[in-house]
């Protein structure tokens, strides 16, 4: 009997929506956004696509001809993150993080090529993607509804009727809220279709793992519109008019949606400041020059690592040395850098994973915090895959660097005009990034999952309550 | 007409109290109605009337004593309550936008009732003096008399044991409450206890087999509709009236 008067309420209430069309348009107008929103970003997905390999071919590092190795170091190469096609859901910090890292000797560069710098005066409001469309706009249109569904019975009497001809006013309740998601699936579904339509388009291909991404994205989604419904009923629920119900629900919004992560966002940085480029770049430098862990100045390493050498072969000059002085000093400089940058980016990641934690917590306040990690997790676009992807440039840096430094150990000996030719460059090409499989990606973001389940859960029992105490009129 | 006193009644109430803070709204009624009678509570506003209806219906928690369902406690299972009893309000209100059929049907599908065939539903509306045609207009167009006999059509729908109505005939032109008051009589005469609040001393007399005097929450007189004149019956009401003013 339940399944069934939840039925018919939610038929009487699509039916009712159906015919108010300023409703329809709303709907209709939402749906648009969202496929513009989707197919704007296929587009640039497309574009960057061709700069990356039209990139990628220009810089020629196997037609770069004879030359010094440690020239070839600086010469270097780009990596370029790939766009994997769940990206198309959520931007997340692709535009701000940079997608390409300028591979050379002596510096572990940060990653360049970030979308927002290419705009000019256009205010950081938050990406026009699927994900903003469903996060931001969905929510707001289901929660107005929601904050009627009830109020509005209350308001023309029509709930009196309706408790007094229900078996019971739960079921009222699960009415509403049936005939919300009702509505809510017309919203979402021509969305999550054209998102994955859009997926399976990309340029890039489709796995397995892009499957189970674009699932759970979709999942996790489905679960914030669970929420936001059942607190927009609950609001409806517990006011005496649909203007006070309306009100709350806009607080909450506001609250939740375009307030929540701002604030979270501002106190994470207040409570673990981000330094600056310039005190980061500077920091690693002094490092570089005046050393780390008693290691010296860099004169000192320097006058070390001659004296190392000389006494390992037992000759006097550098010049007697079988292997190339300049190689070996470039080399240990390099691997002396490679470890003040590590130091000093786990610092930055330190920093960047308390933030994280400060966001996290903040999701008390707001699902969107929690839901915001899961979906750019899942779309790939989060500091997780950013973080890897940075990883894998540096390692690939250093191994090109190390191996280049090597040949010019061995080869330039007495040689100090040794070029190395298109063998090595060949030896030393073919660096592919590497997808984050997804599995990773959940072991990261599982308390999310888990607080928007909580979150859930907690909306649910909100609903339960407040249908329970559900009366024709709210005593004074 | 089935007779009162062979069977068990549809509605009871046993000292059933209802304090709102300090204000007593309701105290200690004790109320039979038994199937297919008809009983109307006369009585100015705030004397208690709809308190009563809301406690059968379960919106109210008695503060004291109960209220009965074909002997079945309100409180302790207000499901069962629901189901045995149709409501109409003073005003039924109805979804404008839906025509009275869907609304019929959506009130009734709510009721977990099984479903009313074309055919049934005709015949209902007929026998309620519904308007032929009207069944078809979107419920905004109707005049309270419909929405009325709508609101009572649902309840019949559903074969409610007992019809709870408050001030149904509020606000009706004469000739659309003596419709009414017929169709009422009809819907008694198949068995069903109906239980009236009301403002009408002379629609009382002509529907009801007793009434019940009430104010300031007690039932200070109940009197058989047969034993007197409508003129009578006002003179007995405006004395209590007196009195409780005094």
């Amino acid at each position: 009997m339940s399944a069934s008067a939840a039925r018919v309420l939610a038929r009487k209430d699509a039916m009712e929506l159906w015919r108010d069309r300023r409703l329809v348009l709303a709907m209709g107008l939402t749906v648009l956004l969202a496929l513009a929103a989707i197919g704007s970003t296929f587009v640039r997905m497309q574009a960057y696509e061709r700069d990356r390999v039209a990139a990628t071919e220009s810089e020629s590092w196997l037609g770069q001809g004879p030359r010094d190795p440690h020239s070839a170091a600086h010469f270097s190469q780009w990596a370029f993150r790939p766009m994997t096609a769940s990206s198309l859901l959520d931007p997340g910090t692709s535009p701000h993080a940079g997608s390409a890292v300028w591979m050379e000797a002596h510096a572990r560069n940060p990653a360049a090529v970030r979308a927002v710098e290419d705009r000019v005066g256009a205010l950081d409001l938050g990406e026009f993607s699927a994900a903003w469309v469903i996060q931001a706009l969905a929510t707001l249109l289901l929660m107005v509804l929601a904050a009627g569904v009830m109020a509005r019975e209350r308001e023309r009497g029509t709930l009196r009727l309706m408790l007094a001809t229900a078996p019971d006013a739960r079921f009222v309740m699960r009415g509403k809220v049936a005939g919300l998601l009702t509505v809510a699936s017309m919203i979402v579904a021509p969305l999550l279709i054209a998102a994955v339509a859009a997926v399976m388009l990309a340029p890039s291909a489709v796995t397995a793992d892009t499957v189970v991404r674009v699932g759970l994205w979709c999942l996790v989604h489905a679960v914030l519109i669970a929420i936001a419904i059942l607190i927009g009923v609950t609001v409806s629920a517990r006011s005496r008019t649909s203007a006070a119900a309306l009100a709350l629900a806009l607080g909450l919004w506001v609250v939740a949606v375009p307030l929540a992560p701002r604030v979270a966002a501002g106190l994470a940085e207040t409570l673990y400041p981000t330094p600056s480029g310039d005190r980061f770049w500077a920091a690693a430098q002094m490092d570089v020059h005046d050393g780390i862990d008693g290691s010296g100045t860099a004169e000192e390493r320097s006058r070390a690592l001659r004296e190392g050498l000389l006494r390992q072969y037992g000759v006097a000059t550098v010049e007697e040395l079988p292997i190339s002085f300049r190689g070996a000093s470039l080399d240990a400089n390099e691997r002396f850098g490679n470890r003040v940058f590590e130091r000093r980016w786990a610092m930055l990641e330190a920093i960047e994973d308390k933030q994280r934690e400060v966001m996290r917590a903040a999701s008390v306040v707001s699902p969107l915090l929690a839901v915001q990690n899961l979906s750019t997790a899942l779309a790939g676009t989060d500091n997780l895959h950013q973080r890897d992807f940075t990883h894998q440039a540096e390692t690939e840096r250093q191994r090109v660097v190390n191996a280049l430094n090597g040949d010019l150990t061995v080869n330039g000996a007495g040689n100090p005009s040794y070029k190395a030719d298109e063998s090595l460059w060949r030896s030393l090409d073919g660096f592919r990034v590497q997808p984050v499989p997804v599995a990773r990606a959940l072991a990261e973001i599982w308390p999310d999952a888990l607080i928007l389940l909580v979150w859930l859960a907690g909306a649910g029992l909100l609903a339960a309550r407040a249908g329970r105490a559900l009366r024709p009129e709210i005593e004074q | 007409m089935p007779s009162p006193t062979t069977s068990t009644p549809i509605l009871e109430a046993r000292g059933l109290t209802k304090r709102f803070g300090d204000t007593v709204a309701l105290d200690h009624l004790d109320l039979v109605v038994a199937p297919g009678e008809v009983v109307c509570l006369l009585g100015a506003n705030g004397a208690g009337k709809t308190t009563t209806l809301n406690l059968f219906l379960g919106f109210l928690q008695p503060t004291g004593g109960e209220a009965l369902v074909k002997g079945r406690s309100v409180q302790a299972d207000p499901a069962a309550a629901r189901a045995a009893l149709g409501y109409v309000a003073e005003v039924v209100n109805l979804y404008p936008s839906l025509t009275g059929a869907e609304n019929l049907a959506f009130f009734h599908a709510l009721s977990g009732a099984p479903e009313l065939s074309g055919a049934a539903r005709d015949a209902l509306l007929t026998s309620l003096d519904f308007p032929s045609g009207a069944i078809d207009r979107p419920a905004g167009t109707y005049s309270k008399g419909m929405r009325q006999k709508l609101g009572l059509a649902i309840a019949v729908a559903r074969h409610a044991k007992g019809i709870l109505l408050d001030e149904p005939l509020s606000g009706l032109d004469p000739r659309a409450a003596n419709d009414l008051v017929a169709v009422l009589k009809r819907v008694a005469g198949e068995g069903v206890a109906l239980l009236i609040s009301t403002h009408d001393i002379f629609r009382a007399k002509e529907v009801a087999d007793w009434i019940g005097i009430m104010t300031h929450g007690r039932m200070i007189d109940r009197r058989s509709a047969a034993d007197l004149s409508a003129a009578e019956l006002e003179q007995v009401y405006l004395t209590h009236m007196a009195e409780r003013a005094a």
